[in-house]
């Protein structure tokens, strides 16, 4: 997966690829034209071409998986998500602690431990 | 520098050969230019460099075995040299054939022979092959978003076609593309390709000589080719606006 720094923690999904992980992550594997003609359906202007570029990104990021299926109406690309939501989530959080520490060393570390101390007095 | 002038000056005939030779070579550059047709073109390109190469040959085995070609580096006579650069020329040919039937797929990740359920495209690629009067290609997929698709032809012909462009194209459109590539097998493209660069490395000429060998005009024939079979232009069009789409954003 690639690496979060600071620098980018508010660009780690854009908001399309945001969707397609919503839809993915109930557990599902969908083929590209499916999760096309979902997003045409929530009215969102998208090309099939598009959600295939975004669905390879993802793929080369190491977010979701895909195999190839071979069915009556030809060969296709079937993705499913290689981490729940959580999983997900908790991992984007360890990498940006762990950029921050790596970064700031100490006066992260006490950052946090002030931080936490807080939250435990509440 | 001494044995070239001994060789002119014991050796006219052998000289005016050379010089007919590279005459010829630069016709055959000039007749390059004007032709048309592919195959008629790969035909001239290797009638150039045989025709350049010549000279260089008689050169060789004129100066016999009593003196080295490379003093010093390889003890062995001119005319060993040339036949061992032979041999080794024969043996890259050989291998790049060999190469190229039996390791293409593999280099390129080609998994295996498309299998459809309804099988509808490979006939569709046996028929058509067919009627141009080619041996129908092994069809190939490979395992990439990409959309791509490209053909080439060694001992036996293949056409490799990503699982990206199968899921954005339509059946016609496809179709378009499968008919585009059959074009480039037909006229040996990959072939003239090849050669095309064995020409720039091996014949100076080229570069003082301007030569209609626009490699897009080859695509741009091979477009015509599906447009005229299918009958209309929106298919290879539409494939081609898809795949531009897809690289715009990658």
């Amino acid at each position: 997966m690639k690496k979060l720094s600071v620098k980018n923690f508010n660009s780690i999904l854009s908001p399309l690829e945001e969707d397609l992980l919503k839809l993915l992550w109930p557990d599902k594997s969908m083929k590209v034209k499916e999760l096309y003609n979902i997003l045409r359906k929530q009215k969102k202007k998208v090309a099939l071409s598009s959600v295939a570029v975004l669905l390879d990104r993802l793929h080369q990021r190491n977010i979701v998986d895909r195999k190839i299926e071979t069915a009556p109406g030809g060969i296709r690309y079937v993705y499913f998500p290689k981490k729940n939501q959580r999983q997900f989530e908790k991992s984007i959080v360890e990498n940006a602690v762990n950029t921050l520490i790596e970064k700031f060393g100490p006066t992260a570390v006490n950052y946090f431990n002030e931080r936490f101390s807080k939250d435990d007095k509440k | 520098m001494i044995e070239i002038i001994d060789y002119i000056k014991h050796s006219p005939f052998k000289l005016y050969i050379s010089i007919f030779a590279i005459l010829l070579a630069i016709i055959t550059l000039i007749l390059l230019r004007k032709t048309q047709k592919t195959k008629l073109r790969i035909l001239l390109i290797y009638l150039h460099i045989s025709l350049l190469i010549l000279p260089i040959f008689m050169f060789a085995f004129s100066l016999g075995c009593d003196m080295s070609l490379l003093d010093g580096l390889i003890s062995n006579c001119a005319a060993k040299v040339t036949e061992t650069a032979i041999y080794i020329g024969i043996g890259i040919i050989i291998l790049t054939l060999i190469t190229g039937y039996f390791l293409m797929p593999k280099l390129f990740g080609a998994r295996k022979k498309i299998k459809f359920e309804d099988k509808n495209l490979i006939k569709f690629v046996e028929e058509n092959s067919r009627n141009i009067g080619i041996k129908a290609p092994k069809l190939y997929l490979i395992d990439d978003a990409k959309p791509d698709a490209f053909s080439y032809s060694t001992l036996g012909s293949s056409i490799f076609i990503s699982v990206g462009m199968i899921e954005l194209l339509n059946r016609k459109e496809l179709e378009a593309v499968l008919l585009h590539e059959l074009y480039h097998i037909k006229n040996r493209s990959s072939l003239y390709k090849f050669s095309n660069l064995a020409l720039k490395i091996l014949s100076p000429l080229p570069r003082f000589i301007r030569h209609n060998m626009d490699l897009d005009k080859e695509e741009l024939e091979a477009d015509n080719f599906a447009i005229n079979e299918q009958g209309t232009s929106r298919n290879i069009i539409n494939a081609k606006k898809k795949m531009g789409l897809f690289l715009d954003m990658v």
